[in-house]
């Protein structure tokens, strides 16, 4: 019941939202202020012509790329440092850093180091998430239940079933969270790394080519597009991935327990 | 066999044990009685091997030995008998035997039914049955046990003491229980000791008898009454 109530809200403030925007686009030019309407003509067209399924397809191999990777490295990494404190204290200084490092200029490294059209966008999106992962996965580590390491301790628990059993299972609640804001800065990026190295392929590419003709809907139908893809990845695959992961979380959402 | 020999622990800030001497036979209960921070559960802790004593000796020619905490420790991940077979697991058992052995354990501890729920969809008796499970699961000849029924309610808490009477007698185990309840160390008991405050020196060694299955209550009553002078300085005021 209280989850219908949230779905009824959300759409209103959608709609509001949308309702909103048009009354905006009215007082301005369409090819300055797009009405929702016409980002929606703008869309149907770049479905029709073929030119959008191509796009997805191609940034969105590109953004689970880099996102699989920092997600790997950050995750090891975070779990290892988590158990050593010694490299805890010695990677941490050296993530920090690299969480300062604005995404841009990685793009004008990457686009001096690799391909502009395939690994440029896949090293940025990965250097750039990978801090994320890696701060999550080591806090998780850190929080770890103590009595329950002491009782695997006392049952002569093997090192790998310890990883597996106790410290992996409670890092996946840990890390979920982070994962949701990693895959949404990875689009992000994705989008900013086609677009600045000029790539030929990719939703970054559709932009860039809507700026230079001027077209501001069709710049707005690639912005919904992946607003759309960002959410579709967390309610489609990270959500159902974490319910079928952690089974024992079902019944403890939410107040009740 | 387990003894301790001139036991002593310190963690730095001042000793927490002093001058131990104890000797535990196959299958004999040994209850363990003091004050909260007396030193009990580092008493446990070096019985296990978890930390090595300061001072003094420690020889432990048991097979195999369990732990029960004084919280269930449960993996909230894990059903209730995929966490009775845990210590199975770690010892390297197959599936099949792992889900045969947690089973007998499921029905003999009256968790039927509940073989396949998460920790947080049980209450705080069952989930220490699960922990008992747990530890019994691997076959221990030793069982340490850290006042286990310590957060349960008293009706409850007699129903557990029976049961774990039973549960040790079956399988002629062990067990070095830790308790402040001194009813409770009686009940449990085949001997006792008293700690004193800290730094928990032994200030006692009562033999006891077995717990009769009829009239326990009045026993318990009788025998705590009868000790109290011997075991009364480790509970000042």
């Amino acid at each position: 019941m209280k989850r219908s109530a949230g779905l009824v809200w959300g759409l209103l403030g959608i709609g509001l939202s949308l309702a909103a925007w048009h009354l905006i686009a009215l007082q301005y030019p369409p090819w300055a202020v797009p009405s929702p309407a016409d980002v929606a003509r703008e869309l149907a067209r770049l479905v029709r012509e073929g030119v959008l399924f191509a796009a997805v397809g191609v940034t969105t191999v590109r953004t689970l790329a880099g996102f699989g990777l920092a997600v790997l490295l950050g995750g090891v990494s975070g779990l290892v440092a988590g158990l050593l404190p010694p490299l805890r204290q010695a990677l941490a200084p050296v993530v920090t850093a690299i969480q300062g490092v604005p995404p841009v200029a990685l793009i004008i490294v990457a686009l001096l180091w690799f391909d502009a059209n395939s690994s440029a966008p896949v090293f940025t999106i990965t250097v750039a998430v990978l801090p994320i992962i890696f701060a999550a996965a080591l806090e998780g580590t850190r929080a770890v239940d103590r009595g329950l390491v002491e009782m695997a301790t006392v049952f002569r628990t093997p090192r790998r079933m310890l990883v597996t059993d106790v410290y992996l299972p409670h890092l996946l609640s840990y890390l979920f969270p982070a994962l949701v804001s990693g895959l949404g800065l990875a689009w992000k990026v994705a989008l900013l790394a086609e677009l600045m190295a000029g790539s030929r392929t990719g939703m970054g590419a559709g932009l860039g080519m809507a700026r230079v003709n001027l077209n501001v809907a069709g710049m707005f139908a690639w912005i919904a597009v992946v607003v759309i893809l960002l959410l579709a990845m967390e309610h489609l695959l990270l959500r159902p991935l974490k319910r079928r992961l952690e089974p024992w979380q079902r019944g403890r959402e939410g107040g009740g327990g | 066999m387990l003894t301790m020999t001139g036991v002593g622990h310190d963690f730095g800030s001042g000793p927490v044990l002093e001058g131990i001497d104890l000797r535990l036979e196959p299958g004999q209960v040994l209850a363990i009685v003091g004050r909260s921070g007396c030193g009990k559960t580092t008493l446990l802790q070096i019985a296990s091997g978890l930390i090595a004593p300061t001072r003094g000796r420690v020889e432990n020619r048991f097979r195999r030995l369990a732990y029960v905490f004084q919280e269930p420790r449960l993996l909230p991940w894990r059903t209730a008998w995929q966490n009775i077979a845990f210590g199975l697991k770690a010892a390297g058992a197959s599936a099949g035997e792992q889900r045969r052995v947690a089973s007998a354990l499921i029905e003999r501890l009256g968790l039927s039914g509940a073989a396949d729920r998460y920790p947080h969809e049980l209450s705080g008796g069952m989930r220490q049955r699960v922990a008992l499970g747990r530890a019994l699961a691997i076959e221990p000849d030793l069982l340490l046990l850290d006042e286990p029924f310590g957060a349960l309610d008293p009706g409850l808490r007699a129903d557990m003491q029976r049961l774990l009477l039973d549960l040790l007698a079956e399988r002629q185990v062990a067990a070095l229980f830790v308790t402040h309840d001194l009813t409770e160390a009686v009940r449990m008991g085949d001997a006792l000791i008293a700690l004193s405050p800290a730094p928990g020196r032994i200030i006692a060694r009562v033999p006891l008898g077995r717990t009769p299955r009829t009239d326990a209550d009045a026993y318990v009553h009788r025998t705590v009454a009868a000790i109290w002078p011997q075991v009364s300085a480790a509970y000042p005021d």
